[in-house]
């Protein structure tokens, strides 16, 4: 980690545009997040929110301009990003331990080479389990846990890449209320050293917790989540559907 | 009754045991092709790709039925149909492995495809051979008795690069298997672990079809793991499980063959899927009674 890197923003994306065939997911997108922001991608199904944070993890690659990460391509930059994925791909049946679950966030580390995870690796997944407060199931089975349970699973094994940027699909996906505040309180804690940037269908949850959103609809545009008004809320989703509205919301500002 | 007419069948496998070596080759077969099952076996079924392995194992009717041709019309004596077999296993998994990466809608259709035509060239070539019948049928319904101090020596190097490569990059299947897109973003080369296994499985589906044939391969690659699968938390515990369950099944089916001269892979096979559903309707019973077993999901602390 040299000088230069550590002054460049997490995320940069210049110019991006995507699509799968003809017509765009994503139109001309440009964007820059400062470092230790905690930033959500929201915005109507079919968006482009998956797509975004997958140009970002480098899965996808844009049909024109650039993305960087830490000034780097995502492909470079994939040791600093810490990824957890939407809990419900997994098969439930997969015989595995929450501790070998959290392991997979050493695997490509340069410290241990071989069939097996060496002391080091097990020493950090301790203590990334100890931090979401699981150490005590690190021999449970994975899947035995309740959906919250496992989310903290897959926020430990992120954290055990020892990321400088948390990306996080749907976290509180098929979560209850409480469990899902529960989780961001824990994101909360972790925006003190980490840059943090999720996507998030439940727009009126994560306002309460982020500083930043990114509207995305095809194209992006960046709010402080202080500016996020009614206005923006019905440009980005239509006119029909309303946002959710608690204490933070000042209203009156103007969509560019 | 059942239970001494059991006995006396081992009891005379025993001391046949002892006696004639084609047996002793046969049971060393059987536990060999047991550990590479067990744990190759393992992950084609978490993985959920048997249906690949069953195409990997048709194929290989193609190889086999090749070099037993050249063998014997040509007089090449160095084409074992074993070597014919591997040839063939590696290159269906290689072909199939690059169709499921490269075109994932088409995988179905080729696999189908190189199923049928690996078997009908195998045919072919058979037909072509003198003395095809008996040859037809141990592949495809394996031939363990008959196996020679020549073989075992092959099947022992097959066994030991299978199960060295099983375990030596256990950290990195296990990843590429529960959650590919994760270890692709870690920086594993997820498409040289997939076709790694792919191979692996081909191997094992050589080792396995001595024992109980083409047509049978994929119950024992799957049914002793689908059993563990009852009982194992992680994924080693699963292997070393499936290991000592394929043991089992191929060292009692062969056992219990012996006496009343029945096909000793068929027994096996059989015994294994008994086991199965043994395991199934015992779990379920189980299941329905009600605080027998501990609660699956743990309460939200």
């Amino acid at each position: 980690m040299n000088s230069t890197m550590k002054q460049e923003p997490p995320v940069c994306m210049h110019d991006v545009s995507f699509s799968y065939d003809v017509d765009p997911v994503l139109d001309r997108v440009d964007l820059c997040l400062k470092e230790q922001s905690f930033v959500s991608i929201i915005g109507p199904n079919g968006g482009g929110k998956t797509t975004l944070l997958k140009l970002m993890l480098g899965i996808l690659k844009p049909t024109s301009g650039s993305v960087r990460i830490f000034g780097r391509t995502p492909r470079e930059a994939r040791k600093l990003i810490g990824y957890m994925p939407q809990n419900a791909q997994f098969d439930p049946h997969f015989p595995i331990s929450v501790m070998d679950v959290v392991l997979m966030g050493r695997l490509g580390s340069k410290t241990c080479h071989g069939g097996r995870y060496c002391a080091e690796d097990r020493t950090i997944a301790r203590r990334v389990l100890g931090e979401v407060e699981l150490l005590p199931l690190a021999g449970r089975s994975f899947s035995s846990l309740s959906g919250g349970q496992r989310q903290r699973v897959l926020l430990a094994r992120a954290l055990a890449c020892e990321p400088r940027i948390l990306m996080l699909d749907e976290p509180t996906a098929n979560l209850d209320q409480a469990v899902g505040t529960r989780l961001f309180d824990l994101l909360k804690r972790l925006n003190e050293r980490l840059t943090i940037l999720l996507v998030s269908h439940d727009v009126g949850f994560v306002t309460r917790y982020v500083d930043r959103v990114l509207c995305v609809n095809r194209g992006v545009l960046e709010h402080s989540v202080h500016d996020l008004s009614g206005d923006i809320m019905s440009h980005l989703y239509g006119d029909d559907v309303l946002a959710v509205k608690h204490g933070v919301h000042k209203l009156g500002v103007h969509h560019e | 009754m059942a239970f001494t007419s059991w006995g006396c069948t081992m009891s005379e496998f025993f001391g046949a045991l002892m006696q004639y070596n084609f047996l002793q080759l046969a049971l060393i077969t059987g536990l060999l092709a047991s550990v590479a099952c067990g744990i190759v076996g393992t992950y084609v079924v978490v993985r959920r790709i048997t249906y690949i392995a069953g195409g990997i194992s048709h194929c290989v009717l193609g190889g086999m039925g090749a070099a037993r041709y050249l063998q014997v019309v040509h007089g090449f004596a160095w084409a074992h149909p074993m070597y014919g077999a591997l040839v063939a296993a590696l290159a269906a998994a290689i072909i199939i492995g690059l169709v499921s990466l490269r075109a994932k809608e088409r995988e179905d259709t080729v696999i189908g495809a190189l199923w049928a035509v690996g078997m009908a060239a195998g045919v072919l070539f058979i037909s072509k051979t003198p003395g095809y019948g008996e040859d037809l049928m141990g592949y495809l319904f394996g031939n363990i008795l008959m196996v020679s101090s020549h073989d075992i020596k092959l099947l022992i190097g097959l066994d030991a690069a299978v199960v060295a490569a099983g375990l030596l990059f256990f950290k990195q299947l296990q990843a590429v298997c529960f959650d590919e897109e994760f270890a692709r973003l870690r920086g594993l080369n997820v498409e040289f672990y997939y076709l790694l296994l792919l191979c692996l499985t081909a191997a094992t589906v050589v080792l396995l079809i001595t024992v109980v044939g083409i047509i049978m391969v994929i119950a024992l690659l799957t049914l002793p793991v689908a059993i563990a699968g009852f009982f194992a938390r992680r994924l080693w515990q699963m292997m070393m499980l499936a290991i000592a369950i394929s043991m089992v099944f191929t060292a009692l089916g062969l056992g219990l063959s012996y006496g009343p001269d029945l096909p000793a892979g068929s027994t096996i096979v059989i015994l294994a899927g008994a086991a199965y559903l043994a395991t199934v309707i015992a779990l379920g019973v189980a299941k329905i009674r009600p605080g027998k077993r501990p609660k699956a999901i743990v309460p939200e602390d």
